[in-house]
């Protein structure tokens, strides 16, 4: 969140942080481009009384894919301002007196939409060698094995979801916060309850299970060649 | 874009189409949720518009229903309704709407928000 007056943000912050969100609030540009600098930016909430100096395209260059969303003031902007801020590149707007309920469900929306990597954006991803491939639209994994293809069809939608992040970036680490991120998508879900699944998910996948290797404190690779 | 308007007011049905028509966007229209169903299985459109109170299949029960199709899963749907209590809000958006307009809304902020989604579900400027 990026604005130079103390309210909504630390509303909206104490509440999104409850809620299992990771928030920080930045009084300046130079304050936000610090703070954004090599970490991954998910979502951002600028005021429009900042716009002059976070330009749309500022925020863009930092992570083109990161939805911003504009807050003002109740009533403090015309319609037509607040139709020129979304044509000129903003994906939402809000008023700052919004209810913190309806914030969540808007930022959420807006996740939904922007996320390249999560399990919803990816309809289909496959290893390298083509051998397990998993489809989030039909909810259906193949995996090869000896004599052709078969499908594994006892996976739940969390463990598909789990599977799609774990493939879609194979040879990489996923961290754990990244999996709670991306497929519980702002519900308050601990680690553990990750493990849970990512062992339910090995142990369906019978000899792929396997490829999903826990890499302790932090989170798990799915690797196929060892 | 092809963009579905269900709305069960004739007048307020009308105006939606014309003002999405001269925006450059094609508009199919359907005056309740049974017959707005009919069109999503006939027509490939790229974002529907719902009321919420409609007779018969109220703009949740078809959101509802086309949340639970996989033919529609990415299919982007702005509720627009005179219905703005924050219960009724959070009603669309867990039932899976991805804006919630409430009425009346300016031509100006109904066609930016449009073009909003439609940028975002990567339906282009148009």
């Amino acid at each position: 969140m990026i604005s130079h007056t103390e309210n909504p943000c630390s509303t909206w912050a104490a509440f999104l942080c409850r809620r299992g969100w990771a928030v920080k609030v930045c009084r300046s540009s130079g304050e936000f481009l610090r703070e954004a600098a090599g970490q991954a930016l998910t979502l951002a909430l600028i005021d429009e009384a900042m716009v002059g100096e976070m330009p749309v395209g500022l925020v863009k260059k930092h992570d083109k894919a990161a939805p911003l969303i504009l807050f003002a003031k109740e009533r403090t902007m015309s319609n037509k301002n607040i139709a020129q801020y979304l044509h000129d590149g903003f994906d939402d707007f809000i008023e700052a007196d919004i209810d913190p309920r309806v914030l969540e469900a808007k930022l959420l929306v807006n996740l939904r939409w922007a996320l390249p990597v999560s399990a919803r954006a990816m309809e289909e991803v496959r290893s390298r060698s083509g051998r397990i491939k998993v489809n989030s639209a039909q909810r259906r994994v193949i995996i090869k094995k000896a004599g052709g293809f078969s499908e594994i069809s006892s996976l739940t939608c969390t463990e598909l979801n789990i599977l799609a992040l774990l493939v879609g970036s194979e040879g990489a680490v996923v961290e754990r916060r990244f999996i709670v991120d991306n497929v519980w998508r702002g519900k308050v879900v601990n680690s553990e309850n990750v493990d849970k699944h990512v062992e339910a998910l090995r142990a369906k996948l019978a000899c792929y299970g396997r490829n999903i290797e826990t890499v302790y404190g932090a989170g798990y690779c799915y690797r196929e060649d060892k | 874009m092809k963009i579905l308007v269900a709305e069960d007011n004739d007048i307020f049905r009308l105006l939606m189409g014309t003002i999405l028509f001269e925006a450059g966007h094609e508009v199919v229209a359907a005056p309740d949720g049974t017959q707005a169903w009919e069109h999503l299985g006939r027509e490939n459109v790229d974002m529907c518009i719902f009321d919420v109170d409609m007779p018969g299949m109220t703009g949740i029960e078809l959101l509802k229903r086309l949340r639970a199709d996989n033919r529609f899963r990415g299919l982007p749907v702005i509720m627009l309704t005179v219905k703005a209590l924050v219960e009724d809000q959070l009603s669309g958006y867990d039932t899976g709407a991805d804006d919630y307009i409430p009425k009346p809304v300016s031509t100006e902020l109904l066609l930016a928000r449009v073009q909003a989604l439609g940028r975002k579900a990567g339906k282009g400027a148009l």
